[in-house]
């Protein structure tokens, strides 16, 4: 049976039962340890071509769907509350993963699409939702999220997030958490009204990462709305997740749960890396009971996954996990430089065409300037990925890797230190929102360079 | 017998009982003990930290290097006056309070032991008080703070500004990182320093030591 509270607990009380061992051993013996053996096993050693981004060999990526499933089994969830180990059977995990959804509608009447589980090089489009959760100035979010949504090619609505209250500072694990639930649930709700889109579906909440604000917001819209379940790190859950994925379920909403997979970090390279993030994905249906999984690959020396290493590791984990199963993916795409630049209008193009020709289903975005920086966020940035995911649909993956060869030398060596471009009343006019003309001028450039490469861009609506 | 170079290649590889063997037969053979360490055991984490900066190593690795280290160093302490066992220096190092995350941390600590630091890893959801706390009972040369949520980063000025109210503010240098951290925040609440990765933790902590000193 999916999606069931009663469910959820028997993977719960697993966490009292389950083997107890230290986080460090966890994370400095038993993760990458086993991670290790099983890439031996499936002779995946130094498989990475980081000449070749996007993986093109798809006997590859089922070989590493095979290493991913023996890791989810062999794993499971690390409760950091407990200290414990969530492990589940092969039944267990396979039932789930038969039992999750294929697709999942959203949002309301006209508004309302539906999001498909997405094979590699799959003609149907991804569903785009944005903005991603960059920090914005209070006054900012509602003229922000009016503009964005003004384009139709924002399916989903996430971001910005918020970090004060009412003026007051957003502290973590106190009541102001539960104030932004609410607060940022009826900012929505007045932008979504003024774009014209009510009824639009939603991912909550992202001024709040506990189950404060989930609660909270949750409890203003009409369901479903998805939770993003954000889990500490690779392969790991604890009380506050189970917390929201509890809530969530109680109050009809899907659950998108998951987490990064650190390349570099305790998940070592890009193949264990990408062994890490299949695992992650398989095992949220089951003692999550997730509605689709979130397990991207970042490269941990720039925090993103437009670099060769990062984006091999997480082609080859979505292609293996899209083939084999029918499960509907998010993965974040995350860029280091920021708006008005030209190197976040490359990385973007790498990255998404790479990840909507694998089969992700699913995407929020973008994270320019790495998410670092306050108010770096405009609705062009935000229009120009979706194009480029939504456009890319139907790309092979040589062709995906084709664009990624072309465009990559010409900023990675800017990765550690990008350029983090200007911020949102820098390069628009608050009051009009209408762009300045060297940010208008580099779009509509980068959109011709985008179809140049041979990306069909959708139009924006707005703009062009 | 045995070389320094021989000796670093193992720490590099994370061979512990190799390091264990090549230490006790460079002792045996009479180097001297500072020798072993900064030549043999730091030079070969010197390297390992080289190559994780630019991702030729990963965390897994680095870690059996500074086991491996360790297990060299265990050896040749007792045979080193206290006061003569070399030291970079020494740092308190925590998440902030409200914050869970110790991903970044953690590696953060072990670089720094792993380049010859004293390193007292204070954990997670660290109040300010706790900061102060530890740099009164250590006097520490360094305070390191690491978040991961925005909602947490603003910890970091409270930390700051404790450190400041306790009158402690100039006696240790003050570094920040984690993903939602700039340059530019750093600056703004008052740090000495931002550092992007762990390896750059370390280049940091050294230089801003060598400042002070």
């Amino acid at each position: 049976m999916s999606h069931s509270i009663t469910e959820l607990i028997k993977y719960m009380d697993r966490a009292k039962t389950g083997k107890r061992v230290t986080l460090k051993e966890w994370d400095y013996e038993i993760l990458p340890k086993t991670l290790k053996e099983i890439a031996k096993k499936y002779g995946l050693e130094k498989t990475c071509d980081p000449k070749n981004p996007v993986n093109t060999d798809l006997e590859l990526a089922d070989q590493f769907f095979k290493a991913g499933v023996e890791a989810a089994l062999r794993l499971g969830l690390y409760n950091d509350d407990t200290e414990t180990i969530i492990t589940v059977t092969e039944e267990e995990l396979m039932s789930s993963v038969e039992a999750a959804p294929a697709e999942l509608p959203i949002g309301k009447g006209r508004e309302q699409v539906v999001i498909k589980a997405r094979k590699p090089s799959d003609g149907v489009p991804p569903i785009y939702g944005g903005p991603l959760s960059i920090q914005m100035n209070e006054e900012y979010y509602i003229p922000l999220i009016e503009t964005t949504l003004k384009s139709r090619l924002v399916d989903v609505h996430e971001g910005p997030s918020l970090d004060t209250v009412y003026g007051s500072p957003l502290l973590a694990n106190t009541p102001y958490e539960t104030a932004a639930g609410f607060y940022e649930a009826r900012l929505r709700k007045e932008a979504q009204f003024r774009a014209g889109r009510q009824g639009m579906g939603n991912m909550l909440i992202s001024s709040s990462s506990t189950e404060y604000g989930n609660l909270a917001a949750f409890s203003l819209f009409e369901q479903p709305q998805i939770a993003l379940v954000l889990i500490p790190s690779a392969l790991k859950t604890n009380y506050c997740s189970l917390h929201k994925c509890i809530q969530t379920l109680a109050l009809g909403g899907y659950i998108e749960s998951g987490s990064p997979n650190m390349m570099g970090g305790y998940t070592a390279g890009p193949e264990c890396s990408a062994i890490a993030s299949i695992a992650d994905d398989l095992l949220q249906f089951s003692i999550h009971q997730a509605h689709m999984s979130g397990a991207p690959v970042y490269d941990l020396r720039y925090s993103g996954n437009c670099g060769r290493h990062a984006l091999w590791s997480q082609t080859v984990s979505t292609q293996a996990v899209a083939r084999n199963t029918h499960l509907i993916m998010l993965k974040t795409i995350n860029q280091v430089a920021g708006p008005c630049t030209e190197m976040f209008y490359q990385e973007s193009i790498v990255g998404f065409v790479a990840n909507s020709a694998s089969g992700l289903s699913y995407t929020i975005g973008p994270r320019s300037a790495g998410g670092k920086y306050k108010n770096h966020l405009t609705p062009l940035e935000i229009w120009f990925t979706s194009a480029v995911f939504k456009g890319a649909a139907g790309l092979s993956l040589e062709k995906a890797n084709e664009i990624a060869k072309e465009l990559i030398p010409k900023y990675e060596h800017l990765h550690a230190n990008p350029p983090i471009g200007r911020s949102l009343p820098e390069l628009h006019d608050i009051k009009t929102m209408k762009p300045i003309e060297e940010h208008y001028n580099l779009y509509m450039k980068m959109r011709e360079e985008a179809k140049a490469l041979g990306i069909p861009m959708p139009a924006d609506g707005v703009l062009c | 017998m045995a070389s320094y170079e021989e000796l670093a290649n193992s720490v590099i590889r994370g061979n512990a009982p190799k390091v264990i063997e090549l230490t006790k037969s460079l002792v045996e053979s009479g180097c001297d003990p500072l020798e072993i360490i900064n030549q043999g055991l730091i030079g070969g984490m010197n390297v390992v930290g080289a190559r994780f900066k630019v991702g030729e190593m990963f965390v897994p690795e680095v870690l059996m290097a500074a086991r491996a280290m360790s297990s060299g160093v265990e050896i040749v302490k007792p045979l080193i006056a206290e006061g003569d066992m070399p030291s970079a220096g020494k740092v308190v190092l925590g998440t902030v309070k409200g914050d869970l995350h110790d991903i970044g941390k953690n590696l953060v600590a072990m670089m720094l032991e792993s380049a010859g630091f004293e390193v007292l890893n204070l954990g997670v959801d660290i109040s300010p008080e706790k900061f102060a706390e530890a740099v009164k009972e250590h006097q520490p040369d360094v305070v390191a703070m690491s978040a991961l949520l925005t909602t947490t980063m603003l910890a970091m000025k409270d930390t700051i500004d404790v450190l400041a109210e306790e009158g402690l503010r100039d006696k240790v240098k003050v570094i920040v990182g984690g993903a939602p951290i700039s340059e530019e925040f750093a600056q703004e609440i008052g740090a000495d320093g931002y550092a992007p990765d762990a390896a750059s933790a370390t280049e940091l902590c050294k230089n801003l030591i060598g400042q002070a000193s």
